[in-house]
């Protein structure tokens, strides 16, 4: 079977120490893929990478065995201030919007911030209700 | 049409001899023996002796379907299973002729039945369960393809009630699937059942369903003089309870129990092996019901009651054993559960512990002993 659209992002979220980003490459490597692009933000304690790879479900499978949390492009992945309300608002403006929530899971929680993946029956309308700004 | 036998030959390896056989089985019962000793840190009541049971060993017996209907496979353990069920229907506060249940592969399967139920009974429910929940929950939802929202949880374990209020109020035209902790796995915090079902009547959320995650603590509660609302009684529709865990099932087991008219109202009839199947699985271990039976049998309330006072006790001794130290340890009430702060890397090596982020845990089984506890906290402190 084709793998499914071969551009779509890897998010990745890890501890910000030293050389992680070379962990997860020579994890990617090992198993012979390739990664296309990758790029680097660091939040609080923690780093969010965010990379594209050639053999996009191999990437994702490898990287989560190899003990890093890589979340798929079909989920919204929010950064968002970590205080009661600030799911239940998203999950109003979602509501609003029209937008049906089809999974709401807390990645990570970190000094001030937490780390949300988001699936929608509207991936689209959900963007717009949300705001970019909130999301990776 | 390729030759099987020839494509399969490389596949099968040959019959070993007995001596090589007997040799590979001691290495791995040694390394075994090795890696259980130091364990501390996961929920294994590792004091039984099951030798009795060896001679069902001799039999191929397999409670397939409903241990409430006559089975056409004769060999099994239904009477016991039905047993089984009973004495957790007394522990979870439930009449027995209102009760339903069966001995499930574990907490997994007996999480997925609770919620599988709640599905069926309410098909576009919104389930909701707390981030401090087990990773297996995440599975269960995703198979059955249920809507969901994680809540967060506060510092000390227990679900977060304002956004879990918060979220159930956006969503108060659903219905509402609540997956509560009775005793979480990291900090053995156990939700408010009475709040949560404060918090549907506030939200004027009707159509719900509470399901208990009481993989270890619902092996404690029952036998605690004091225990946090957990059962029936209290208004959960469904638990899971384990087998593997304090009752000393040497397989992983557990044991799910609901209300019998939930299911009576999913049931489907199959009739390939003549009964009224409702269970998850076709096959189903028959000889976990005879472990369970048989660990109550050996001990019965009275000795349970024994063991949870004393595995609370050791678990007093090690929170102020880790507090004289300097190092601050707490745990909840009722609860076996001792947290600390994720001490250094070399102490994992020496004890088998689950850490979590910055904490990590132990867990006082009745085969910890106080002796075990200082090695471990002047491992900590050193």
């Amino acid at each position: 079977m084709n793998q499914v659209n071969p551009l779509n992002r890897i998010i990745v979220m890890a501890q910000d120490e030293v050389g992680v980003i070379a962990n997860i490459s020579e994890a990617l490597a090992a198993e012979g893929i390739n990664v296309e692009s990758i790029n680097a933000q660091v939040v609080g304690e923690e780093v969010t990478i965010i990379l594209t790879a050639d053999r996009y479900d191999r990437a994702l499978y490898v990287l989560n065995q190899a003990g890093f949390k890589a979340v798929s492009d079909d989920a919204l992945v929010l950064r968002l201030p970590d205080e009661p309300g600030a799911l239940a608002k998203v999950a109003g403006d979602l509501k609003e919007a029209g937008v049906n929530i089809e999974s709401m899971h807390i990645l990570s929680r970190q000094t001030g911030y937490a780390m949300i993946a988001l699936k929608t029956d509207n991936r689209s309308d959900a963007v717009a209700a949300i705001g970019s700004e909130n999301i990776l | 049409m390729t030759d099987a036998s020839a494509s399969t030959a490389t596949s099968m390896p040959n019959a070993l001899p007995q001596p090589e056989i007997q040799k590979r089985l001691d290495q791995l019962l040694g390394d075994i023996h090795s890696a259980t000793r130091q364990q501390i840190g996961y929920p294994v009541n590792q004091d039984f002796d099951y030798s009795p049971l060896v001679p069902f060993l001799d039999y191929s017996i397999n409670n397939v379907g409903d241990p409430f209907y006559p089975s056409n496979f004769w060999g099994n353990t239904h009477e016991i299973e039905r047993e089984v069920i009973d004495i957790f229907a007394g522990l979870m506060h439930i009449a027995s002729e209102d009760a339903w249940g069966y001995v499930t592969s574990g907490g997994t399967e007996g999480n997925m039945y609770g919620l599988y139920l709640a599905r069926e009974l309410f098909p576009n429910a919104m389930f909701y369960f707390s981030e401090e929940t087990h990773y297996s929950v995440l599975k269960n939802v995703r198979v059955l393809n249920a809507r969901h929202i994680m809540i967060r949880r506060q510092e000390n374990g227990e679900i977060d009630y304002d956004d879990l209020e918060a979220m159930i109020r956006v969503n108060r035209d659903l219905p509402a699937v609540i997956m509560a902790n009775v005793g979480t796995t990291m900090r053995g915090a156990v939700d408010d059942i009475g709040r949560i079902r404060d918090i549907l009547r506030d939200q004027a959320v009707t159509s719900h369903y509470i399901h208990a995650d009481a993989a270890l603590s619902g092996m404690i509660l029952p036998f605690v003089a004091n225990p946090q609302p957990y059962a029936f009684d209290a208004g959960i529709d469904s638990v899971s309870i384990s087998g593997h865990k304090l009752i000393g099932a040497p397989l992983p087991c557990g044991v799910v129990l609901t209300k019998r008219s939930y299911v009576e109202r999913v049931g489907r009839a199959i009739e390939y092996v003549g009964v009224e199947d409702t269970t998850l699985s076709g096959s189903r271990n028959a000889l976990a019901p005879l472990m369970i039976w048989y660990a109550f049998a050996q001990r019965g309330h009275e000795g349970f009651r024994n063991i949870v006072a004393r595995m609370l006790d050791t678990a007093e001794y090690a929170a102020g054993q880790f507090n004289e130290r300097g190092i601050p340890a707490w745990r909840h009430r009722n609860s076996v559960t001792v947290v600390f702060p994720r001490p250094r890397r070399e102490v994992f090596r020496k004890w088998q512990m689950a850490p979590e982020g910055e904490i990590a845990h132990i867990i006082t089984m009745p085969h910890v002993s106080r002796g075990m506890i200082d090695e471990l906290v002047a491992d900590c402190a050193g």
